[in-house]
Order: C-alpha cells, then sequence, then structure tokens
C-alpha cells in the first residue's frame, strides 16, 4: 500500500548483535518487521544501512521454517498479499520484495485467494504490483530450468457463482 | 434411395461451453512470468495454461485477465472440450471462444475428423471457420482420403459442416468435385448431395441418377432425384419431409412426386404420387391424408427399384379427420384404392388384382369406460357409404355394444362379456334374394378366464422366471343365416394368437359368425430379471361343439373338432434367436401355415439366417441371407428367396414351380474410415418380369456416400441383423 | 413342479408410489398403461411431472410394416407388423431407475389382395394386441427395478 512508504519501520526481535565495521545488525530469534501494513517475520533476519538511510534486510528462516511477508494492497477494502519463503530479501527505497526458494506469494480478496504464485524465486513489487517469477532460486532465468506456476481463482468464486 | 433420417427439432447436443468454465480457475505455469498477476501475464518459455477441458502449451504466451484472453506463439498446441489444434500461432478468448489460429492441424473429436489449413478462425463457441484447408476422418498423416476447400465452416452446434468449393480426393486422386458441398459432422442427418445412383432399372435398361439434398431447417428437408433414364428420357423426382408446431397443435408429413414427360417407350406423361400429412387442428381434434397414385398399370415394373414398390399394386387414396374426447371418439374418412392392374392378368385372369370397395364417406364413434362400479362398457357405431363399378352398392350402419365385468387379480382373472351387434343395410338395387333393405341383430356372451403361475427356475444355467398362463375363453353367438347381407369390408382372419380370443372368426361387420366354441391355451414366458421376454411359446386350441354355419362364399366346409395353434420364439442363447409358428387348419384338415426361421449372431457384422415359410394356397418359399467376414477387411453378404411352390391370386392352383424370388450377392471392403460396396440384386416384379440392378458404391465415414445404386439400404433391408460396418462412425 | 400363483408372494408391487407417464394425452398406448397401473396396484398416476416419483419417458414409438413373404408373382402374401417403444424410467432427482430399453414386438398377418379392407381392420387388431402385450411387458420391467 503506498501510505506504507511513509512510515518509520519498526524491528522487534529477542538478540541483536552489531558489526560495526559492515554497519549491519544480526537479529535472531522471532524477528518481526512492521512498516505500515508490511509486516515481515522470520527467525533471523540481517539489516543493513545504506547511505541514504534505507533499510535492506535479509530474512532466513531455520532450517524447515519459512521466512513470511504480508502486506495490504491498494485498490479496495481487504486487498491483501502475503507471500514465504526460505529467505526474504525487503529493500526498503525500492520497496521490492525478493523471496528464494520455495517461493510463494498470494493475492487476497476479503480472505479468498485470488491468485497464488509459485516458484523457486519470486520478486515482488507491491508499488506496481508487478511480480516476477524465474526458475532458479538464483533469480536468474535458467533455458530448461524448472518451471514458476500461477493459478487464477476464477472470477466469481464457485459459491456464488454456482448458478447450474 | 438411402433418405437421410427423419429431421427432427431443432436440438444442439449439450456441449460443455466456454461459459460453464468461468467457475474454473486457471493454472498457468513457464519458465519465467513477468507481469501483474491481476491484469496482464507474459509467459517465456515451456509456457503451460490449463482450465477445465482447455489446455494451450506454447513457447511464449501472453494472457491478459480482464479480457480473458491468451495469445500464444511458438509451436502452440491447444486442447479445447475433445478438438486439438496446432499451429505457429494462436489467440483465443476463453470466456467467448472467438480468435484464431495460424497454419494449423486439427482433430476433431466429433467423428475424429483431422486436417491442415493456412488458419483457423474460432467464430464462437462450437463454429469453425477453416480457411484452405483439408477434412478427412482418417487417422495418421496422409489419409486415404480427404476433401480440399476454400472456405469450410464446421459448426458442431448445429452439426454441420459446409463446404465452399471442394475437391475430394481417395488415395490422392480428385475423384469429385463440386462448388458446395454440406455434411453432418456426427454423420447423424444431413449431406449435401447424395450418392449418383447409376444402375440398371427394372427390365435391365440403364438409368443414372444424382439426388441433390436441400437442409432447408433442422425440421424439413427436401430431396430433388432427376433420373436420366437411357431408355426413357429424364424423370423428376422430389421428397419434401416437414415437421413443425403451430399454436394449435403439431403438424408432420412427407410428400414424394415423381414425373416423366413423354415416356419415349409409350410415348405418354408417366408420374407417381405419394403424400402423408397429419395434422392437429386442436387438442384431440386432428385430420390428415394418406393419397398414393400413379399415371398407370405398368408404373411399379417399369419405374420401381425396390421390391416394396414394386409389390404395391393397390395404391391408398384417403383422407380423414378424427377427434377425440376423453370417452370417446369420432372418426370421419373417405377412402378408396386405385389398382394398378397387372400386364399378365389380361392373358391369365387368376392373376388380376381386385378391386376394393371405395367408402366414401365412413364415420366410426366409440365411446367406452372401464371400472364403472366394475363393469367395463363400449359401443362402436359405424355409417359407411360403399361404392364400387361392378359390385352391388349400398349404405351401411352397424352398432355394436359390449358390457363386460373384469375380475382381474394379479394371479387370475375371470371376464365375462356380452355384446350386442345390430347392422342395417341400405342397397342401391336388390340383392339375389329380391331385398334391399336388410337387418340383422345378434348378441354374443363370451368367458374369459386365466391364470398366471409363476417359477423361478434356470434356463442355459441362467436364473429366469418362468410363467405359465392357461387360458379358457368361450364364446357363444347364435347361428342367423347371412349368406344375403353383401361382403363390403369383411374376410376371414388369419388364424393368430390374437384372433384366437376374439369373438368373431371374420374381420369386419358384414359377417358374425355364429359360435358355440371353447378356446384353450397354455402360453410360457421365460422372463429375465430385469424382466424382459426371453422365450415365449404358446399353444391355441378352438374346439367347436357346434360347427359355424355362417361362411363366406366359397369357404371349405368346416370339421367339427378344432384348429391348433402352436407358436414359439425368442433367444436360446446369446447368439441363438428363433421364431416358429403352425396353424393347423381343421376345416381343410391340414396345415394352413407353418413357419420357422432360425438366426445365428455370434458377433457383430456375422450373421445366418435361414427361414421356411408356408402357406396353404399362398406360397411356400425357402429364405436364406448372411453376412459374413471373409478376410479381416473383406465382408461377404447375400440372401437368395426361392418360392418352391407358388399360387395365383386366390390360391387357386399352383402357378409356377419353383422361381428365384430375390436374389443379391454383396462385397463390403472396410478400410478404417472408409467402406467400399459391391454387388448386384435381382427380384421379381411381375408374373414375367424381374428387376435386375447392379451398384457399387463408396462411403467416405462422416462425410458422404457415392457410387451407383445404394448398396447399404439394400443390405440392411434384406438381411435381417446386417450390421453396417462403419457404424462406430457417428451413424446412429 | 414348484410353480405358484402369481401375485402371491407379491412379485407385482412397483418400487414407487407414484409414476408420471410422459406419454401424449390421446395416446392409446398412455392410456392402457394408465389403466393396468391404476387397476394393478396401488400406484398414483401424476399429472404433474414435479410430484411424481419416477418420471417415464417416451424416447420413441414408431409402429412399422415391412414385407415378409412374396409369391412367385412378386405379390405380397405376408406382411410383418412390428411396434416398437423406446422408454427410460428417472426418478424425482433424475438419477436414472431404469436406462433407455427398447421393446420390439412382431406380428405377421397374412395378405390377400381381395380383401385389402378387411386386412386394413385386422392389422388394427394386430396393433391393439401387441399394444396390449407393450403394456404387459412395460410393467414387469418397472416391477423389476431395484428400489433405490
Amino acid at each position: 500500500e503506498r501510505a506504507d512508504s511513509l512510515k518509520q519501520a519498526v524491528i522487534n526481535f529477542d538478540t541483536l548483535d552489531v558489526d560495526e565495521v559492515t554497519q549491519t545488525r544480526i537479529l535472531t530469534g522471532n524477528v518481526v518487521l512492521t512498516r505500515g501494513t508490511l509486516v515481515l517475520k522470520s527467525d533471523r533476519a540481517l539489516v543493513k544501512e545504506t547511505p541514504e538511510g534505507y533499510m535492506s534486510v535479509t530474512l532466513t528462516a531455520a532450517p524447515g521454517k519459512l521466512a513470511t511477508f504480508r502486506q495490504k494492497r491498494d485498490g479496495g477494502p481487504d486487498l491483501w498479499v502475503e507471500g514465504q519463503a526460505q529467505r526474504i530479501e525487503y529493500d526498503e527505497r525500492a520497496e521490492l520484495v525478493k523471496l528464494f526458494t520455495a517461493a510463494e506469494v498470494r493475492e487476497l480478496e476479503s480472505g479468498r485467494m485470488t491468485n497464488e504464485i509459485k516458484g523457486p524465486f519470486i520478486s515482488y513489487d507491491n508499488r506496481k504490483e508487478v511480480a516476477q517469477v524465474r526458475n532458479d532460486a538464483s533469480g536468474q532465468s535458467k533455458v530448461g530450468g524448472g518451471r514458476g506456476t500461477l493459478i487464477i481463482a476464477p472470477r466469481r468464486p464457485a459459491a456464488e457463482g454456482g448458478k447450474q | 434411395q438411402t433418405v437421410p433420417p427423419a429431421p427432427q427439432p431443432a436440438t444442439s447436443p449439450a456441449a460443455a461451453t466456454a461459459a460453464s468454465e468461468q467457475d474454473l480457475p486457471i493454472t498457468i505455469s513457464a519458465e519465467e512470468i513477468n507481469g501483474r498477476p491481476d491484469r496482464q501475464l507474459n509467459l517465456e518459455r515451456n509456457v503451460e495454461l490449463t482450465r477445465g477441458q482447455t489446455r494451450l502449451t506454447a513457447d511464449t504466451a501472453c494472457y491478459m485477465r480482464v479480457e480473458d484472453e491468451v495469445t500464444a506463439a511458438g509451436n502452440v498446441n491447444m486442447w479445447r472440450f475433445g478438438d486439438r489444434y496446432k499451429g505457429d500461432e494462436l489467440q483465443l478468448n476463453l470466456e467467448t471462444g472467438k480468435g484464431y489460429v495460424l497454419r494449423p492441424e486439427y482433430r476433431l473429436q466429433l467423428n475424429n475428423a483431422q486436417g491442415h489449413a493456412s488458419r483457423i478462425d474460432f467464430l464462437g463457441e462450437n463454429v469453425a471457420l477453416v480457411r484452405d484447408g483439408t477434412y478427412s476422418t482418417c487417422e495418421g498423416p496422409d489419409p486415404d482420403w480427404y476433401l480440399k476447400s476454400s472456405t469450410l465452416r464446421l459448426d458442431s452446434g448445429r452439426d454441420v459442416g459446409l463446404a465452399g468449393k471442394t475437391v475430394i480426393y481417395f488415395k490422392d486422386v480428385p475423384i469429385i468435385g463440386t462448388p458446395a458441398l454440406s455434411f453432418s459432422l456426427s454423420g447423424a442427418r444431413r449431406s449435401g448431395w447424395l450418392a449418383p445412383t447409376v444402375g440398371f432399372g427394372s427390365k435391365g435398361k440403364a438409368e443414372i441418377m444424382v439426388p441433390y439434398y436441400f437442409n432447408i431447417a433442422p425440421n424439413r428437408d427436401l430431396t430433388v432425384y432427376p433420373r436420366m433414364m437411357f431408355d426413357r428420357g429424364l424423370q423428376l423426382g422430389a421428397t419434401g419431409r416437414y415437421l413443425g408446431v403451430t399454436e394449435r397443435g403439431a403438424y408432420q408429413g412427407e410428400t414424394h412426386l415423381e414425373g416423366l414427360r413423354h415416356d419415349r417407350e409409350t410415348g405418354e406423361d408417366r408420374w407417381r404420387v405419394d403424400s402423408i400429412h397429419t395434422q392437429s387442428l386442436a387438442p384431440g381434434w386432428s385430420y390428415g391424408w394418406n393419397l398414393h397414385g400413379a399415371s398407370d398399370d405398368e408404373y411399379p415394373s417399369d419405374f420401381s427399384r425396390t421390391v416394396a414398390v414394386s409389390a404395391e399394386r393397390q395404391l391408398l387414396r384417403e383422407v380423414r379427420t378424427d377427434y377425440s374426447g376423453q370417452y370417446w371418439s369420432l372418426t370421419a374418412r373417405a377412402q378408396n384404392y386405385q389398382v394398378l392392374q397387372d400386364p399378365a392378368a389380361a392373358t391369365d385372369p387368376r392373376l388380376a388384382v381386385p378391386r376394393p370397395y371405395d367408402r366414401l364417406p365412413q364415420v366410426n364413434f366409440h365411446a367406452g369406460r372401464y371400472d364403472v362400479a366394475g363393469f367395463d362398457w363400449a359401443v362402436d357405431a359405424e355409417a359407411v357409404r360403399f361404392w364400387h363399378p361392378d359390385f352391388v352398392r349400398g349404405n351401411r350402419a352397424v352398432v355394436v355394444g359390449q358390457v363386460s365385468y373384469p375380475w382381474v387379480r394379479p394371479g387370475y382373472f375371470i371376464t365375462p362379456k356380452f355384446i350386442a351387434h345390430a347392422s342395417k343395410y341400405d342397397l342401391d338395387r336388390a340383392n339375389y334374394t329380391g331385398e334391399r333393405k336388410l337387418s340383422r341383430y345378434l348378441n354374443t356372451f363370451s368367458l374369459d378366464s386365466g391364470m398366471v403361475f409363476e417359477r423361478d427356475t434356470t434356463l442355459f444355467g441362467r436364473a429366469i422366471t418362468q410363467t405359465l398362463e392357461p387360458r379358457l375363453f368361450y364364446v357363444r353367438t347364435p347361428y342367423k343365416n347371412q349368406d344375403a347381407f353383401p361382403l363390403f369390408d369383411t374376410g376371414r382372419a388369419g388364424f393368430n394368437y390374437a384372433q384366437l380370443f376374439s369373438e368373431n372368426r371374420f374381420v369386419g361387420p358384414d359377417r358374425v359368425s355364429d359360435a358355440n366354441q371353447l378356446t384353450a391355451a397354455l402360453v410360457s414366458r421365460y422372463i429375465q430379471p430385469d424382466g424382459a421376454e426371453r422365450l415365449r411359446m404358446a399353444f391355441g386350441q378352438r374346439i367347436y361343439f357346434e360347427e359355424p354355419r355362417v361362411r363366406l362364399p366359397g369357404e371349405p366346409l368346416h370339421q367339427s373338432r378344432s384348429d391348433v395353434l402352436l407358436a414359439a420364439s425368442g433367444r436360446i442363447s446369446e447368439t441363438w434367436s428363433f421364431d416358429s409358428g403352425v396353424q393347423y387348419d381343421a376345416a381343410g384338415s391340414s396345415l394352413y401355415s407353418s413357419n420357422l426361421s432360425m438366426q445365428w449372431q455370434p458377433a457383430r457384422m456375422k450373421v445366418l439366417n435361414a427361414e421356411y415359410r408356408y402357406q396353404r394356397d399362398g406360397f411356400r418359399n425357402v429364405d436364406f441371407s448372411a453376412q459374413w467376414p471373409i478376410t479381416s477387411r473383406w465382408y461377404g453378404v447375400g440372401r437368395v428367396s426361392y418360392a418352391l411352390r407358388s399360387y395365383g391370386v386366390g390360391g387357386a392352383s399352383p402357378v409356377g414351380k419353383g422361381k428365384l424370388l430375390e436374389s443379391l450377392i454383396g462385397l463390403e471392403y472396410k478400410a478404417d474410415c472408409w467402406v467400399f460396396r459391391m454387388g448386384g440384386q435381382r427380384f421379381v416384379t411381375a408374373a414375367q418380369t424381374t428387376s435386375t440392378s447392379a451398384f457399387f458404391q463408396l462411403e467416405l465415414n462422416g462425410l458422404s456416400r457415392l457410387g451407383l445404386g445404394n448398396a447399404l439400404e439394400t443390405f440392411s433391408k434384406s438381411v435381417p441383423g446386417y450390421t453396417q460396418l462403419n457404424t462406430n462412425v457417428g451413424r446412429p | 413342479c414348484g410353480f405358484q400363483l402369481r401375485g402371491s408372494n407379491g412379485q407385482y408391487n412397483m418400487p414407487f408410489q407414484s409414476i408420471y407417464l410422459a406419454f401424449a394425452e390421446s395416446s392409446p398406448l398412455g392410456t392402457e398403461l394408465k389403466r393396468n397401473l391404476r387397476a394393478g396396484d396401488s400406484v398414483r398416476i401424476e399429472n404433474d411431472a414435479s410430484k411424481a416419483e419416477a418420471l417415464f419417458d417416451v424416447l420413441g414409438e414408431s409402429r412399422g410394416k415391412a414385407i415378409l413373404s412374396l409369391n412367385s408373382l412378386g405379390r405380397v402374401r405376408e406382411y410383418s407388423l412390428s411396434y416398437t417403444l423406446v422408454f427410460r424410467v428417472r426418478d424425482a432427482n433424475n438419477k436414472v431407475l431404469l436406462a433407455p430399453t427398447e421393446i420390439t414386438l412382431r406380428r405377421n398377418i397374412a395378405f390377400d389382395e381381395s380383401q385389402v379392407l378387411a386386412k386394413e381392420s385386422e392389422e388394427a387388431l394386430l396393433y391393439r394386441d401387441m399394444q396390449a402385450d407393450l403394456v404387459q411387458q412395460i410393467l414387469r420391467r418397472l416391477a423389476a427395478i431395484k428400489p433405490v
């Protein structure tokens, strides 16, 4: 949601280590980053400060668990997007969320999934609501590699649309 | 002549439509996906999109969510509702079904049709326009036959394929070109033009006929038969069929006209008309006509190409109207017959075809109620004006009232019945007893009773229910001399199971047979668990306590003993079925008629029939017919119908020794998408004349039949149990 | 030999209480079938299809007449009359109780040109006889439907 870009980012966590040399902070233990309606959760996060003061966060999950993100979308009362992956990179300035390995992104409308994307790598630009899916966890598109899939729910949900 | 099956009211088959797929999710996968999921998605490499029965694969594709439209390029494959398209580039609106595909190869589910084209335009849900394409129902890359056309419109909704300028290739040889062609996609009904029929008409003269079929509307069609007869000239024939509903009710009919101006052989105009029409004017009230006519007596033997047409020498002409209330009905009709005299009758009077009375008019009234305090009653009244050029003319009025008290239980029934029969004649001139006004009153009492026993048993190892149904039927009618009464429309009823239990030995009111007789019968049926009757055996004997004295002129004196009827028919096993019957007639103390027919049908397209039919003073025929595979692809069809001994009309004395009535030899070759049939047939048309016709026919499955004569119709009419070799292709 | 009077063990009861017959109003076969159903059992004839437990659909009813035997003069001596009914039975919510079934009956009738008018009425007699036989066979098929 656009309004998020004016909000202050707040991160809470269990423990914090700071590496002055690389200007990076390492947070571990149920890390939760919130910025307006954007919420990112994971077990471990690595936060970097850019010269202009923007944050670039890399959230990674413990083996077998996943990092997740959730954010409201413009254009409607109850439009949400949520996603999960083993590793999520969030670039505060570009407002770009990149999900690596076993990435999933779902767009919801009043709680109902309107479409769902799965693939080795997904990048989701919330401001322009543009998604990019690549078939390699590195984010590159390898010819002959695996495939990402996208499921689009019917416009009228089956329940309402059931007019047999 | 194979006339396409009767037109049905326009109902298109309910196909899964795109609209019904709106409720299904779309699944897209590709190596690279970019774009807004709820707007537009560009898909790269190894793209696959599926929704319900639509599946699309391509190198690249773009899906517009709002318009619900997909465009794809690079070896595109699409499966949709059973049809399959392969092309370079495709665009399809999933909701409306509109779009196109470039340089496609296609395969349709209907009739397994396939072909390729420069372009296919999807005009709607089930309409495709194939441009510069081919169409064939053969398998494989190079089909045995295919049609090539500039524009071919395939409309599976209305089940029709319409081609513009078309050339048909068979084994890559162009065999026929036509400016337009329409054919039925499912093979159910229409085809643009029917096979030209070249053959040898009756009396062996060559002829060629090219019928053309106009499909005016789903419930109307017209077939035109220009027929070039080399010895006579050009004959034009047309058959129109129609059915429909007006606000006052349904109507339907079929009219056939054929005419030849100035027949070179006889110098006159020759024509024939056959018209049937029924129409309901109001609920319960309908009218109709049934008119047949021909220009002259020799018409059947000169122009007929089927046994049925040539054997019909008394042409019915009738106009009628019927009104039925809930418990009563009224019928009024005017009827007479045109007699086509057998030319040989001039020399041999026994061959003369008799002329029946005209009934101008005949009015019937029927009323009846069932179970009125246990009683059933019915009244049948009839008034008729009989006219005949030679025999006595007159009016007749008959009233028959009957009352019965049926005591019906599932296990048994007893039905006493009382019938009062009153009739009054008013003749134009006195008959031999000098009377012009005659009247008669008789009453009949009958007692019908029967029981039904059942037991569960097995027949050839199959569980079956066998019934045993004894029945006794006593009839008492006093004798009244009726020789003075003219015979307008009455004759002796054939001695069969139905007649065994009717009170009057005669059919028609001119004679009420006196009776003091008892009919005993025993029927045993074998009923399968699903209720179907597998086998039926019946024995019936009529015992005359008093010898019936009312007789038709020339009817042999009756013995006092009885007439016996034995009949058995049904399926003995999955492959064997038979029908047999013997009627022993006490009057002539000899066998009145007997027949035995066996059919062995071990599998589809394999059947053997053997039949023996005998009727005293009528005929003694033996009949063999078969359809049998000779090799895996060649099939033989044959029939021989032979008259061992035969009689003229009235059965006075044998006319001819043995004579071949009908012989048919046929060969069929079955390829996977076409069938070739050929053969020859000869049948008797009159005392001395026969008709010989040769035919061969190439049927392109799902398209049309072309060739000489009509083999398929001849085979299926002559060989009971004949199976069309390519039935699995759309044909009903 | 194991024979029992029919109906003594209630064989002839129908697995439904009410049935709608999709015959035309004036169809003779329809009227006779209605009469037999009413007389024989507790089945109620329902005129409103929506209220009936079973729906009897007539898919096809046709009468045929074909030449059976010719004599040596090419004259018809026997016709084979046929009466064919194709029907199906569905229950109230459109489940098929009895799949489309065809019953074809045949009767042979001797023919003689000199009795054309008499043969016409005999033909009507035979069609009425086939109709009665058809009704009995339909009743048997209905009784054999396994109650769902």
